[in-house]
């Protein structure tokens, strides 16, 4: 018995210190993390938007299935375009990704990058990569379609062994387009 | 001082726990596909073992037996989480992204309780943090020559540098699980070979 709660204390005690530590950790290391992630944001929201200097938040009350936030984008205090953030399911979960639209006349993709995956390393998490991504930038805001080899104007090429993840990314940036399409006009753009 | 070279020198060669021990193979097979991720990975894996050996080590005498393997899940978990933070604020975020879940994969990374249980709960503080030293780098040697072939054979790069142009050429199956064996029993079988043709007697 008495060696029983000198195990059970000694154990206690070490998680006691352990979290401890953790608690320190956290609090010192919380704010350089929020800083680090709304500065890679506003990175990429310049990425995918280049022709923006500034950036405000959209504001609605309920935005549809899978868009999560959107952004105005401006250039001199004139509206450019949006960066509509998306979150397709792929295959190892959901891809959070912003899509650059500019609403010049027609308006276009300016740009595609993928925030948050889970994909397969190797396979599916190739999508991050220029080769894939840079084939969004200029399209026009029409349905895209994803093929295998040799893609037309409105098609997208595949990732070779990623169909599902090429799918979700492109089905990400037609729902960025959709609600740009329906909503942008709304908004004054 | 020749006991702690020794150490070191056992860790990354004699007994390399990639191409000598084959533990620690989850990671092996999950983060190699990119030198990047693999230099990445090891240096993590390394710095949570030298944390967790040698503070271990110095409460060897305070873990009761019973209780000791949930004692060190506790104290190593403890270290990767603060890793993660320490990361998570302070690492480039593509990095940070990249190694996803296999930072806190580390926690059951059997190469740690194999240090932990076969020395560092036997052995003094300094001797215990030449040994996970030792092994921190011999882990990450490891990975890293796993994944300068398997990321020149399947993505035609080294440490991201293109290489290879063509997409045609490269092999896909490198940068897949199957990729990480065939890499490791090549190498694996070419170690054993000049072994034995300098006739080191056979293990």
């Amino acid at each position: 018995m008495k060696h029983t709660i000198r195990s059970a204390l000694a154990l206690f005690i070490i998680a006691g210190a352990v979290m401890a530590a953790l608690g320190v950790t956290h609090a010192l290391t919380r704010e350089a993390a929020a800083g680090q992630e709304a500065k890679q944001r506003a990175k990429v929201m310049g990425q995918v938007l280049p022709s923006a200097s500034e950036f405000a938040a959209v504001e609605a009350d309920n935005f549809p299935d899978f868009v999560v936030a959107a952004h105005e984008g401006f250039a001199g205090g004139v509206s450019v375009g949006f960066v509509v953030e998306v979150l397709p399911h792929g295959y190892g979960g959901p891809i959070d990704m912003m899509v650059g639209i500019s609403s010049g006349e027609p308006g276009f993709i300016t740009g595609v990058r993928i925030l948050r995956h889970s994909e397969t390393p190797g396979l599916g998490a190739l999508a991050v990569k220029e080769r894939f991504r840079s084939q969004f930038a200029g399209k026009e805001l029409i349905e895209l379609t994803v093929v295998k080899g040799s893609p037309r104007e409105d098609e997208i090429d595949a990732i070779a062994g990623s169909t599902i993840t090429s799918k979700a990314v492109t089905n990400g940036v037609n729902i960025a387009v959709r609600w740009y399409s329906e909503n942008s006009e709304r908004i004054g753009g | 001082m020749k006991k702690y070279a020794l150490l070191i020198k056992r860790g990354l060669l004699d007994e390399n726990p990639v191409f000598v021990q084959l533990i620690a193979l989850c990671p092996l097979l999950a983060v190699t596909t990119s030198a990047v991720n693999a230099v990445m990975m090891g240096l993590s894996t390394a710095a949570v073992m030298l944390c967790a050996c040698v503070a271990i080590s110095l409460l060897r005498r305070l873990i009761p037996a019973d209780v000791r393997i949930a004692a060190y899940v506790i104290i190593v978990s403890g270290f990767v989480t603060v890793l993660q933070l320490l990361l998570q604020a302070y690492a480039p975020p593509e990095l940070f992204e990249a190694l996803g879940i296999y930072i806190p994969l580390i926690v059951v990374n059997c190469i740690l309780f194999a240090r932990i249980e076969s020395f560092a709960s036997k052995n003094d503080a300094v001797a215990s943090f030449f040994d996970a030293l030792g092994m921190g780098l011999g882990f990450t040697l490891g990975l890293v020559v796993i994944g300068v072939i398997r990321e020149f054979f399947g993505s035609g790069s080294v440490f991201g540098v293109e290489i290879i142009k063509d997409t045609s050429s490269h092999l896909l199956i490198m940068v897949m699980a199957p990729g990480a064996f065939f890499t490791l029993g090549v190498i694996i079988m070419l170690r054993k070979y000049f072994m034995l043709r300098k006739g080191v007697p056979h293990r």
